[in-house]
């Protein structure tokens, strides 16, 4: 019984030594600046995403609400990073859609999504972070 | 599930039966150098077919995640720039060394198809084909932990995902090969083949269940991500397959194979078993395809 027990410590040791914590398997947005359904009462300058590890920035596009594109000149590189800040035109009075696709070291395509107001006369809204990370992000990792 | 997605998982589902051809179609003319060159032949054109589909599905599925980043259709799978970004990540390795595996596995079965002969007879030829085989399974099997979910994880893990789709490819592409020598004809040669396989796969199994099974525990936190999470239900599938397959494997194993020489009928229900298993396989494969591609693993 003796061995039993000792073998039993053994395993359980070692299996928790095997198994890893929790794993966080894909890239995500984790803060958004606008965050997702604030409503903002001047135009932002940039759009800044921050994610929870290194990732690649692979599009960026802003369109309205209508579907109408806005020009923002992004250009995609092959610098990994957690922190992008992508550069605004001046946006007039509406709702705008700023979708994107990353890809972490993992090699998934993740696309993210959210949305903001622009209206000089509404209240202004600002979502916390963690919220806006939950709504935002739309899973279609791909491989 | 866009219309990219679908392409991508057909891509991935067919890069997946291409590499378990080209690795379980080499280890099956390895599994019996004794074999008569029209058979020979046949396997070689076997792992060509592998080789090619391999080859074009790699590069497929790459120039669909470019396709589907750039959200412009099909003309958007063509964007140079984005391709050299997408080069320089995991996903463009893992393409460069299939694409190198496979189009090696292609070369070789060319010409072993005109002079296998003469090669297999000579021993430095048939050690040269061995290591040759064993460098493009390796540059196949290699090309798995740098995508997808265990590139994120530790060496152990991706050596364990290294063992686990090796062991998965010899298993599964080697039942085409073996269901082609359940024919009415099957001889001694037949025989001593099955046993061969039978013996070489025990390891296989071993190799197979003790790095799924740590694969398992490296994905998953806790039991209840298996039948709470859609990744874990996936898994659950999975191992409901793969527990099928073992069965059908043990069957063949212990009881069809022993009788094989006993006559036609015994042929020919091993023939169907395989058959069986093949079909299982595919699934397994398919499935496959599906949870690491749509669904992932719970974070």
């Amino acid at each position: 019984m003796k061995i039993f027990n000792r073998l039993a410590v053994r395993a359980v040791v070692t299996m928790s030594l095997l198994i890893p914590g929790l794993v966080f398997a894909h890239a995500k947005l984790t803060e958004a600046t606008p965050g997702n359904g604030d409503v903002l009462n001047v135009s932002p300058d940039t759009v800044d995403l921050h994610f929870n590890e290194d990732v690649r920035l692979l599009s960026v596009t802003v369109a309205k609400a209508d579907g109408a594109q806005v020009e923002i000149g992004f250009t995609p590189s092959s610098d990994a990073s957690m922190h992008f800040s992508v550069a605004l035109p001046d946006l007039a009075k509406g709702v705008y859609i700023v979708t994107g696709a990353i890809m972490g070291d993992d090699s998934h395509r993740v696309e993210v999504a959210l949305t903001f107001t622009v209206d000089a006369a509404a209240t202004p809204v600002t979502n916390q972070p963690s919220a806006t990370t939950e709504h935002a992000e739309e899973h279609a990792h791909s491989h | 599930m866009s219309s990219w997605d679908l392409a991508g998982l057909a891509s991935k589902f067919t890069g997946l039966c291409a590499v378990a051809i080209v690795v379980g179609g080499g280890f099956s003319i390895w599994l019996d150098v004794h074999m008569g060159n029209p058979f020979r032949r046949r396997l070689l054109s076997y792992v060509l077919v592998g080789a090619i589909a391999g080859t074009v599905s790699a590069c497929l599925f790459f120039l669909i995640q470019v396709g589907a980043i750039n959200q412009a259709g099909v003309a958007g799978m063509w964007d140079w720039p984005m391709a050299k970004i997408l080069a320089t990540t995991g996903l463009g390795y893992a393409t460069g060394l299939r694409v190198l595996g496979c189009v090696m596995a292609a070369g070789s079965a060319v010409v072993l198809s005109r002079s296998a002969h003469t090669i297999m007879r000579r021993r430095l030829g048939s050690v040269s084909i061995a290591a040759l085989f064993t460098v493009q399974c390796a540059l196949m099997v290699f090309s798995f932990p740098m995508m997808g979910h265990v590139a994120n994880l530790g060496m152990l893990a991706q050596a364990a995902l290294i063992v686990h789709v090796l062991s998965v490819f010899l298993w599964i592409g080697a039942l085409y090969p073996l269901w082609q020598l359940c024919t009415a004809d099957a001889n001694a040669t037949t025989h001593r083949t099955m046993v061969r396989f039978g013996e070489i796969a025990k390891f296989i199994l071993i190799a197979l269940i003790a790095s799924g099974t740590y694969l398992i525990f490296e994905l998953l936190s806790s039991f209840r991500e298996l039948l709470d999470t859609a990744y874990g239900q996936s898994l659950l599938f999975k191992l409901i397959g793969v527990t099928g397959l073992i069965a059908l494997a043990g069957l063949n194993k212990f009881l069809l194979v022993p009788d094989l020489q006993k006559g036609s009928a015994a042929v020919t229900r091993l023939r169907r078993s395989i058959q069986m298993e093949m079909l299982v396989a595919l699934a397994i494969l398919a499935l496959t395809a599906y949870f690491t591609t749509a669904v992932g693993p719970p974070s």
